[in-house]
């Protein structure tokens, strides 16, 4: 749904030789996977989906889609995660959102790393809540 | 590395297991300095710091449960509650 829709760009089809049934679809250049260029913005959308092939259905294993500035991971602006299973010692909700935010006092509002990405302070929602209450530069939000 | 195609054109890369080791090996390396191998041990033993912003999504690519490399908290999974 991607390719012709945000995007151009060719997802894949990784298989995983440790399984017969799990497949990685992302976007895979030069051995390496890399995010996607989006129409009409600057931004990148990086992609990673397993899915378990089951019964002619496919099962979500794990995901992540990060919304980010430029190629490079650290650049991420927005990362919505999920693991179907739980590794040993992980202490968070197993699907989440991370958003890489300041608050500005200056401007009342959450700036979220990116000047088009913002939470208005009097529209008190459950995000901008959590945005104000962080004073780290990234935080987890159960979803 | 194999491609195939499916008949929407969708690419099917398939990768020998020693390939594919390599292909996490670069991306674990890359993103949290460690090799594959030293990452799903610290992982397995629960000695990672799950407050690196890669770590979670790490355990996703190398894999968690059946079809991974990386043990689940319980033999069924400790899946979360729907």
């Amino acid at each position: 749904m991607l390719n012709g829709t945000v995007s151009d760009a060719r997802l894949s089809l990784v298989s995983r030789p440790y399984s017969a049934t799990r497949f990685l679809i992302g976007r895979v250049q030069g051995a390496r996977p890399v995010p996607f260029e989006l129409h009409g913005s600057s931004l990148r959308l990086y992609v990673e989906h397993d899915v378990d092939l089951a019964d002619d259905k496919a099962h979500t294993a794990a995901y992540r889609y990060v919304l980010q500035a430029g190629d490079q991971h650290d650049s991420w602006l927005v990362r919505w995660e999920y693991l179907r299973d739980r590794p040993a010692g992980y202490p968070y909700a197993l699907g989440h959102l991370h958003i890489r935010a300041d608050f500005d006092e200056r401007l009342g509002e959450s700036s979220c790393g990116s000047p088009g990405i913002r939470s208005p302070r009097r529209r008190r929602s459950a995000l901008s809540d959590c945005v104000d209450r962080g004073s780290e530069r990234w935080m987890r939000l159960s979803v | 590395m194999d491609t195939t195609y499916t008949s929407a054109g969708t690419p099917i890369l398939d990768m020998s297991e020693e390939e594919y080791h390599d292909f996490l090996d670069r991306e674990v390396q890359a993103r949290i300095g460690l090799s594959v191998d030293e990452f799903v041990r610290r992982v397995n033993i629960g000695e990672i710091d799950w407050d690196h912003p890669e770590a979670f999504s790490l355990a996703g690519l190398v894999g968690v449960g059946e079809g991974g490399l990386v043990q689940p908290a319980s033999p069924s999974g400790h899946r979360q509650p729907a």
